[in-house]
């Protein structure tokens, strides 16, 4: 299990440097609906995560070469209801135990004649960030790409972690003459794989509308999203051969709404936005880009 | 004005990346330890059966438990205690358990299941009627044995009688779980 932790930590820290061995039994005693309950947080949250940050501005060129590079970081707001889930007990009905985000100390439930069964804590945080270089290029019939990636080699049989992801948006407002804001379609799509532990995919459709005053360009959209995640380890319990788990979490986001702005210093571009929807996440972006006017020139 | 970016970018990259603190975080391994008693007899028969998980498979129980766990222990519980009947070929049909008790490292005996009587149907018996005095004390002591951590030895009597079994087997499956602390280096977030 210490595998999921790498996984979180891993994503916290965009991809730094900690230890987190001898974790094997975090969650071993977890098969099937509990293990599932305590770690749905985490694919809602990296859904999430993973569906922000990918626009700045809702202008694309019809013919103009327009291109961007640039860190994105986002930070996803874990609710206090995602810090604990009902846990099924042994002895019937269920008790309220700690998600992997949810507090340290382990939840213990009282069964009949002095027996008592324990759930693991989690790691008490209330943010989880995440970091994706990102390239964007458009300029093509009001189309434009955007690709993320990045991959490393954990190693201590961890395995590889690859974080992929493309997205597609088309101006709209190119079709309309005197269009007082930019508005765009978009999909994107981004997934994060870590060995053959954690498979996760998230997307998201949206409509996006901007505006630049002066050095700024002020943005939203409305979209929804969709996000799984995939879990298989190996649960251990002395004494017995090692079980395989397997479940496919899947993301309880849906709509989503996103306010922001970026700040134009030349080539030099800076954003910031936050989204609300199932799981709240602000995003900060950092990057350098070219062939972005002013509504109306197209 | 390249400046203040540059710092606004140092800070981007430094996010989560700079600081780390320990956590304390309860971990939960799971233990189950099974006992097999044979019952074969012919017509009614008493039983008197022990079963002991010796040293080596304990050690496996403290590997898995992997040190640094039993370095932070803090509890344990006692889950279930299962019995059920298996294998069951021939013409049994009752079980009368007069106790079942466990004994850790040679100590005592302590009952946890006493004057139970079982009909052979399903051949799986679970056991909510235990010994309540009882499962507290193997509690204790299965904890101040492992706070030393240290365990050789868990014995497993049953005594009782069985109505015409043959290749009849016992299971008695006690289940526990250690609450240990572990120290973890986290991104402060």
């Amino acid at each position: 299990m210490k595998r999921i932790l790498y996984l979180l930590i891993i994503s916290a820290v965009t991809y730094g440097t900690t230890s987190a061995q001898d974790l094997e039994d975090f969650v071993s005693k977890y098969t099937d609906d509990n293990g599932s309950g305590y770690l749905q947080p985490l694919s809602d949250v990296f859904g999430a995560n993973m569906n922000s940050g990918w626009f700045r501005h809702a202008k694309v060129n019809k013919k103009k070469f327009q291109f961007y590079i640039g860190l994105v970081t986002t930070g996803a707001l874990i609710k206090d209801e995602q810090q604990t889930f009902e846990a099924n007990s042994i002895y019937g009905g269920t008790v309220t135990a700690p998600t992997i985000f949810g507090s340290t100390e382990a939840a213990v439930n009282e069964g009949p004649n002095g027996l008592e069964e324990n759930f693991p804590g989690g790691v008490d945080y209330g943010l989880l960030p995440l970091a994706v270089p990102q390239v964007s290029v458009g300029g093509l019939f009001g189309t434009e790409l955007s690709v993320r990636w990045f991959s490393i080699d954990i190693g201590d049989d961890i395995g590889q972690l690859d974080v992929i992801g493309w997205g597609i948006r088309h101006s709209i407002s190119q079709y309309f003459k005197l269009m007082p804001v930019d508005i765009s379609l978009a999909f994107y799509n981004q997934s994060f794989e870590l060995g053959e532990f954690v498979d996760a995919n998230a997307r998201i459709i949206m409509a996006q509308a901007g505006k630049r005053v002066a050095l700024v360009d002020f943005y939203g959209a409305v979209g929804y999203e969709f996000s799984t995640m995939d879990i298989q380890y190996d649960a251990e319990v002395a004494g017995e051969d090692p079980t395989e788990i397997r479940f496919e979490l899947e993301g309880e986001n849906s709509l989503r709404f996103t306010a922001g702005f970026m700040l134009n210093l030349g080539p030099f571009k800076l954003n910031a936005d936050y989204n609300i929807g199932n799981t709240n996440v602000f995003s900060l972006g950092l990057g350098f880009g070219f062939g972005i006017p002013k509504p109306g020139v197209l | 004005m390249k400046r203040s970016v540059l710092s606004v970018a140092v800070a981007l990259l430094l996010i989560g990346t700079a600081c780390t603190e320990e956590k304390d975080i309860d971990l939960v391994a799971a233990l189950s330890n099974d006992y097999e008693f044979e019952l074969n007899t012919t017509g009614t028969g008493d039983f008197n059966v022990e079963d002991v998980v010796t040293d080596n498979d304990l050690q496996d129980i403290l590997n898995d438990l992997d040190g640094d766990l039993l370095a932070g222990f803090k509890k344990v519980s006692i889950e279930e205690i299962e019995v059920e009947i298996i294998d069951n070929q021939s013409s049994a049909t009752s079980v009368e358990i007069g106790v079942v008790e466990f004994s850790l490292d040679g100590q005592s005996f302590i009952p946890l299941l006493s004057n139970q009587s079982f009909d052979i149907e399903d051949g799986v018996v679970s056991v909510t009627d235990l010994n309540r005095d009882g499962v507290i004390a193997l509690r204790n002591r299965l904890a101040d044995l492992l706070d030393n951590g240290n365990i050789s030895e868990i014995t497993a009597r049953a005594i009782g009688s069985v109505n015409g079994s043959v290749n009849t087997r016992l299971r008695v499956s006690l289940i526990s779980s250690v609450v240990g602390t572990q120290v973890v280096e986290l991104p402060d977030l």
